[in-house]
């Protein structure tokens, strides 16, 4: 018996199909599943994160647009959002009570969102400002607006293959900006 | 961009970007149709049960717009509001003969609601039990104590976070083995010499263990040493048995 393809699955799912789901579930999770351990490098939350990626999957399978993105791009996309979430959680309590306690009472003090996040966007945006124009471009797009490559290639007009590779060689340079101290040292 | 100061939590911020660098990564690694096929790594069975559980009385949600995935999307707002418009003569003409068909989904439907509304409910006490713990943690008022084990149990150690003004606390414990059932941990803590129970707790054989510390309110003012040792079960008003970590307050 042939397996239904992504499509047809996937339009099943979003009519209230249970049963299509269960096979969605079986297509996916295990790739999923490793994808979430290579980020959060912890079961337990890897197995949070799928559940929460499958179950997102579920409630906005009618919202879901073929023409932006593939079903697995859309499901790798949901998943990964959440997996950084999830890091970012763990991580921000990881660093409260692993730091010195001097440093960790500062940083207490110093968790307050909004300052934070611009301040982060500004670090990004000077790590970003280290790489060629067109690497540059596709991953803003990615990291300040979240589109996928797809919605990048349409939104640049420029072929998958293309914003894919800068992309990558964009990512290649970002880790390396990152590594070696980040954006105030250029 | 002329300022090269570097940002007091540009190690942080390093990390995230790293991290986030390492997630689209991977990304690409497992949805580029060139690309090697991505490790794969089976989920525990009973989480596809959980999930279906999960989703039982749930049904895929009506697209509000069509919008997906975070593109802006302005351009189709005037269509979407003549198809809208058009979409409801239609539905009102099939309104009537719908109402009477669905008449007898009436009542299940309304249970799915109350049980989604449940839910929600749920949900939301969770979410405000997790930000005022959250904002708990962030209080720059909360003191933190690092508890050690003795020369014989050097794994032992636990970390604790007081709040002055409240009076509670939470204990993270780790490498103390657990005890008989007679037997229980209890939490000392000191102002001055004087010991103050804090409560008991078990520990979990190869895990550590996180106890809340209920409010105490015989204490004057903060403890500066606390203390954990093995006492009877259910704990004594004073220390009688071997102390296996102590620790002071920073």
């Amino acid at each position: 018996m042939s397996t239904p393809a992504d499509p047809e699955l996937f339009a099943r799912i979003a009519a209230g199909d249970r049963d299509a789901f269960g096979l969605f579930y079986d297509r996916y999770a295990p790739v999923l599943f490793g994808f979430c351990v290579r980020i959060l490098k912890d079961a337990r939350d890897a197995e949070d994160v799928l559940q929460e990626a499958f179950i997102q999957v579920w409630r906005d399978a009618r919202r879901f647009d073929a023409t932006r993105a593939s079903v697995k791009t859309w499901l790798f996309t949901i998943a990964r959002s959440r997996a950084l979430d999830r890091w970012r959680s763990r991580h921000s309590i990881e660093q409260r009570f692993s730091a010195a306690p001097d440093e960790s009472l500062d940083r207490a003090g110093a968790g307050d969102g909004g300052q934070e996040t611009a301040a982060l966007r500004d670090y990004v945006s000077r790590c970003l400002e280290k790489l060629s124009e067109n690497e540059q471009a596709v991953l803003r797009l990615a990291y300040f607006d979240g589109y996928t490559q797809e919605e990048i290639a349409a939104r640049l007009n420029e072929p998958l293959g293309t914003v894919k590779s800068r992309t990558r060689s964009g990512l290649t340079k970002l880790k390396a900006i990152a590594g070696e101290g980040g954006a105030g040292r250029g | 961009m002329a300022d090269d100061r570097i940002h007091p939590r540009a190690s942080l911020f390093a990390t995230e970007l790293a991290t986030w660098c390492d997630a689209l990564e991977a990304e690409l690694d497992a949805t580029d149709e060139g690309a090697p096929a991505a490790p794969e790594t089976t989920p525990p069975p009973e989480l596809k049960e959980r999930i279906l559980w999960q989703i039982r009385s749930q049904t895929p949600s009506a697209p509000p717009r069509r919008t997906s995935i975070g593109m802006p999307d302005r351009g189709l707002a005037t269509m979407a509001w003549a198809l809208g418009v058009a979409a409801s003569f239609m539905l009102a003409a099939a309104f009537a003969a719908l109402w009477y068909a669905t008449r007898a989904d009436l009542g299940a439907t309304r249970t799915n609601v109350a049980q989604l509304e449940g839910m929600l409910y749920d949900k939301d006490r969770d979410l405000q039990a997790k930000e005022a713990e959250l904002a708990w943690l962030k209080d720059p008022r909360v003191l933190l104590a690092l508890l050690k084990g003795p020369e014989s149990n050097s794994t032992a150690k636990a970390r604790l976070l007081w709040h002055p003004e409240s009076k509670q606390g939470i204990l993270w414990v780790s490498g103390l083995p657990p005890l008989p059932l007679e037997k229980s941990y209890e939490l000392w803590t000191f102002v001055g010499d004087q010991p103050v129970p804090a409560g008991t707790f078990d520990a979990r054989e190869g895990g550590a263990t996180v106890i809340p510390i209920s409010p105490q309110e015989n204490l004057g003012e903060a403890p500066v040493k606390f203390a954990v040792s093995v006492e009877p079960k259910g704990g004594v008003p004073k220390p009688t048995g071997a102390i296996v970590l102590v620790g002071e307050r920073f």
